[in-house]
């Protein structure tokens, strides 16, 4: 990830904030509450939710995200100083959690909202505690909320469990945390609205369009951290004052416990919305009539125009961020073979191609096809009839009606007739800044380096690439890591800091890869080298993907040896064959989802099962698990592996185009159980992007 | 220190919470003087002595001069030294690039039609948005044509009498009004204050000449 990456994060936050939502309030869960206690409400579709509150020994940092209209997830990183006394890391707990939350009916004219929720469902369990609550609205200013609590909700004023009349396993809540770190991770169905019950209740005030007020009686009693001093709770009334600010944050202060004050900020995202919803690049070329053209009265099929034509091509073509590889003219029909370097909407880099050829090439040319490539390797063809692109751009419903009239096929044919003499070989080499993250450290959560990379690629033919990236660390804390993987299989992915102790000067990656088309719907890989920062070895790939398919299918097979902790060119011992078959599947709606099913790093068999919602844009969020055959207890911390990701497209933030996106993978620990090898270049994503829903989705900025 | 490393990300978020100026000003000086600060395309239609037509931004206070890039029947394309750029038909704004707003393309026949003959009434129009999720969504105005007072403008050349036109319109959602300065012979808008969208709102135009 690039220093840019992080001022990326930055300016998602700042621009990123939706004024349409700010009236919802956060509770210092960072979900739709009062204070602490959660409401019925939920946040518009789609929305993201960042929220940090801090007060007393505690500090709470929430992502939550409304998955679907009705269903929102969050994740939670906490902060409890003191809560373990006399325990490691100075007594202080670490503790990542996730919340689930489903909105069963919606507000009516008579009835209010009605939720169910599940706090902490999978974490280490200091906030375990499940939920039925109903939120009513009285008026524009007042809302009022009542619910019932489990597990930490029902901490005071508590009741035996009245879902005991269903069955009696339901009067005993069994200690989640019993088993110990190594219970971590796994759902603890056995425990969900087990024990006590408690109520719990408030209101919540609009006192003007930014300032709100929240009152609450809590049924979360701070019991532990009363015990060990960590808080100290008076009463089980909570007090909020809650301001919205007009660009979608919210400020507020509030009261816990009628003693401990606090501080909390928020900010509500919308990824369905850019921040200008235009655009800030330049606008395209106004097109020209045909005997106005640059070539208008050339026979561009004559060999001797060709290296003109090239030239011509290549340079507008590059004014829009576009590579001219191969262009050939045969009768009335025009190919230009092309690499996108910039526009992350890939149907308006077509749009961009098509009106560069309109307004260049000699009239007689009536129809468009634009190749995309990447690497070299063809993908697909978008096929536009100049006519249609004279007739529509100033259509008011012309990008709908030219998609209706253009086509999407499939690019297999690999032919180099009519490249450019200069497409090959290729060199480029960049040298920039780089920034490496590791998160959730308990003895630092946030982990750095930051140093210089250069990254160079030579190309000899197409498909064929060399690449290299190499690093050098200037300043950061990665290698201060005392902390060693106590991991009870082959570490395979939990040694990373001996990784970052024992370099200094990093071959990140070394590769000779080859991209190629061995059919049509067929795409091939192979890799070789030094692959990764951690494994080096030969990988190989195939993926069967029709041009307008919703399911695509890949096998990939490798061979890794594990690199040497200074990240030179040795190998360790060890060595994997590791490989997988995996189902890509469009669901619709924006929600994609994968299944790898295979062998892992460390020989464990297994699945992993990914799902993202992806907007339109590019801005995705999504999130997978693992479960292969190594056993909870042997993976240790967390019981199997799991994450949560996101990437959100630079043009998003900036409202430029560019093809670069701000992507993280969250894991809240990182084992040995169910790692993959991190080879570039995976088939899907390269070839996802000119597949023709996604061309399709982004249609709208084909004019643009 | 623990805590505050890992809540640098939100805190930064706190500083970043407000307006954001996603560029200095969307638009260059009032007359282009040095063409080696302005894009390639830009600089041709300076040194070609284009037409030019004065823009403001009604809310954001900011103009500039864009320049005639092209004309093609009822279409004109504008272009500012950046790149962005507004298309006008028959001096009714059609569509926007690149200064944020996502007005694709508009159809204006029937407002058209009420401009050119200073007709009072109803007519609909239809302008399509990118909605900031890159979908093209069109929507549909109905408008109030109301024929103004007559009054002189005062182009470069001189005072011009024109005719105002004031085009009021309505959605399930959305109002604006536009303010046509039309003259009464070629029935040619030579300034005008027209909405472009939610994303930027007003802009006024008037020609250079």
């Amino acid at each position: 990830m690039r220093a840019s990456k992080l001022f990326g994060i930055f300016a998602l936050a700042a621009l990123g904030a939706d004024s349409i939502a700010r009236a919802q309030t956060m509770s210092t869960y960072g979900t739709p509450g009062l204070v602490d206690m959660p409401t019925a409400e939920v946040l518009p579709d789609g929305h993201v939710a960042l929220t940090t509150s801090m007060f007393g020994a505690t500090t709470r940092n929430t992502a939550t995200f409304q998955v679907l209209p009705k269903l929102y997830g969050t994740f939670r990183y906490a902060i409890v100083d003191d809560f373990d006394p006399g325990g490691p890391q100075d007594g202080t707990r670490y503790d990542r959690s996730f919340d689930l939350h489903y909105q069963i009916t919606d507000e009516t004219l008579r009835f209010p909202a009605l939720a169910v929720g599940l706090r902490d469902f999978g974490g280490t369990g200091i906030y375990s505690g499940e939920y039925f609550v109903g939120t009513k609205s009285f008026g524009s200013k007042l809302k009022v909320t009542g619910g019932m609590g489990w597990g930490r909700l029902a901490q005071r004023g508590s009741f035996s469990n009245p879902l005991g009349v269903v069955a009696d396993r339901f009067d005993t809540r069994p200690n989640v945390a019993a088993g110990g770190i190594n219970t971590t991770g796994q759902l603890d169905f056995g425990a969900w609205f087990r024990g006590p019950a408690a109520l719990f209740a408030g209101v919540e005030y609009q006192a003007t369009d930014r300032l709100s007020f929240q009152l609450e009686y809590s049924s979360d009693a701070y019991e532990r951290e009363q015990s060990v001093g960590a808080i100290d709770i008076k009463s089980p009334i909570n007090l909020g004052f809650n301001y919205s600010y007009p660009s979608g944050s919210n400020l507020r202060a509030f009261v816990i416990g009628g003693s401990e004050v606090g501080l909390q900020y928020s900010l509500i995202l919308n990824p369905a919305k850019r921040r200008a919803p235009g655009g800030q690049d330049a606008a395209p070329i106004p097109l020209v009539p045909r005997d106005q053209t640059v070539f208008a009265n050339h026979d561009i099929r004559q060999p001797a125009q060709k290296a003109r034509v090239d030239r011509t091509l290549k340079a507008m073509l590059a004014q829009e961020g576009l590579e001219l590889q191969g262009l050939t003219v045969i009768g009335r029909r025009a190919q230009v073979r092309l690499e996108n370097n910039l526009w992350d909407i890939e149907a308006q880099a077509a749009g961009r191609a098509a009106r560069v050829m309109a307004v260049t090439l000699s009239p007689e040319v009536e129809v468009f096809d634009v190749t995309f490539q990447s690497n070299g390797m063809p993908i697909s063809t978008v096929t536009v009839a100049r006519s249609d692109l004279e007739e529509l751009k100033n259509d008011y419903d012309g990008a709908w009606r030219t998609l209706a009239r253009a086509e999407i096929k499939d690019a297999a044919a690999q032919s180099r007739e009519g490249e450019l003499s200069e497409a090959y070989p290729t060199f480029t080499y960049g040298l920039g800044p780089y920034l490496a993250l590791s998160l959730f450290d308990p003895d630092s959560p946030l982990r750095y380096d930051v140093g210089a990379q250069l990254t160079a690629d030579y190309r000899p033919a197409p498909g064929l690439t060399f690449s290299g990236r190499f690093r050098y660390p200037l300043a950061g804390n990665m290698d201060k890591v005392t902390r060693r993987s106590n991991s009870v299989i082959q570490r395979v992915r939990s040694d990373a800091a001996l990784y970052a102790i024992e370099s200094d000067f990093e071959v990140n990656k070394l590769t000779a890869e080859y991209m190629f088309r061995p059919g049509e719907d067929l795409f091939g890989r192979v890799t070789g080298g030094y692959l990764e920062s951690m494994y080096g070895g030969l990988s190989g790939e195939l993926l069967w993907y029709p041009v307008a398919s919703r399911l695509a299918l890949g096998v990939e097979v490798n061979y890794a040896k594990q690199r040497d902790f200074d990240m030179l060119f040795g190998f360790q011992d060890y060595d994997v064959v590791t490989g997988h078959a995996s189902a890509y599947y469009d669901l619709g709606n924006g929600f994609t989802t994968q299944l790898d099913v295979g062998r892992y790093l460390a020989k464990d068999w297994g699945a992993t099962f990914g799902l993202d919602r992806e907007f339109n844009n590019g801005f995705k969020i999504g999130g997978y698990f693992t479960l292969t055959d190594v056993s909870f207890d042997d993976f240790g911390e967390g019981s199997f592996d799991k994450g949560i990701r996101f990437s959100v497209p630079l043009s998003w933030l900036t409202g430029k185009p560019s093809r670069d996106t701000v992507s993280r993978v969250i894991q809240p620990v990182t084992r040995d159980g169910g790692a993959r090898l991190n080879v570039e270049n995976r088939l899907y994503n390269v070839v996802r992007d000119y597949r023709a829903d996604k061309l399709s989705d982004g249609w709208g900025r084909f004019y643009r | 220190m623990k805590r505050w490393s890992l809540t640098v990300l939100l805190s930064s978020v706190l500083l970043g919470c407000g307006t954001v100026d996603v560029e200095d000003t969307l638009l260059g000086p009032l007359i282009p003087s040095d063409s080696g600060e302005y894009g390639e395309r830009f600089s041709v239609l300076v040194q070609a002595n284009a037409p030019a037509l004065q823009i403001g931004f009604v809310e954001s206070q900011e103009g500039g001069t864009l320049l005639l890039e092209r004309r093609e029947g009822a279409f004109d394309y504008w272009l500012s030294p950046e790149g962005a750029q507004i298309v006008l038909q028959n001096g009714m704004l059609h569509s926007t690039r690149g200064f944020g707003e996502g007005l694709l393309a508009s159809e204006l026949s029937a407002p058209l039609a009420h401009v050119h003959g200073l007709r009072n009434g109803y007519s609909d129009r239809f302008h399509t948005y990118l909605d900031g999720n890159d979908r093209a969504v069109t929507r549909t105005y109905r408008c109030l044509f109301t024929r103004g007072e007559t009054s002189n403008i005062a182009l470069h050349s001189g005072p011009v009498q024109t005719v105002q036109m004031r085009e009021n319109c309505r959605s399930l959602d959305q109002e604006f009004s536009n303010i046509y300065w039309v003259t009464p012979g070629a029935r040619r808008i030579v300034q005008s204050r027209q909405w472009a969208g939610p994303y930027i709102g007003a802009l006024s135009t008037r020609v250079v000449e």
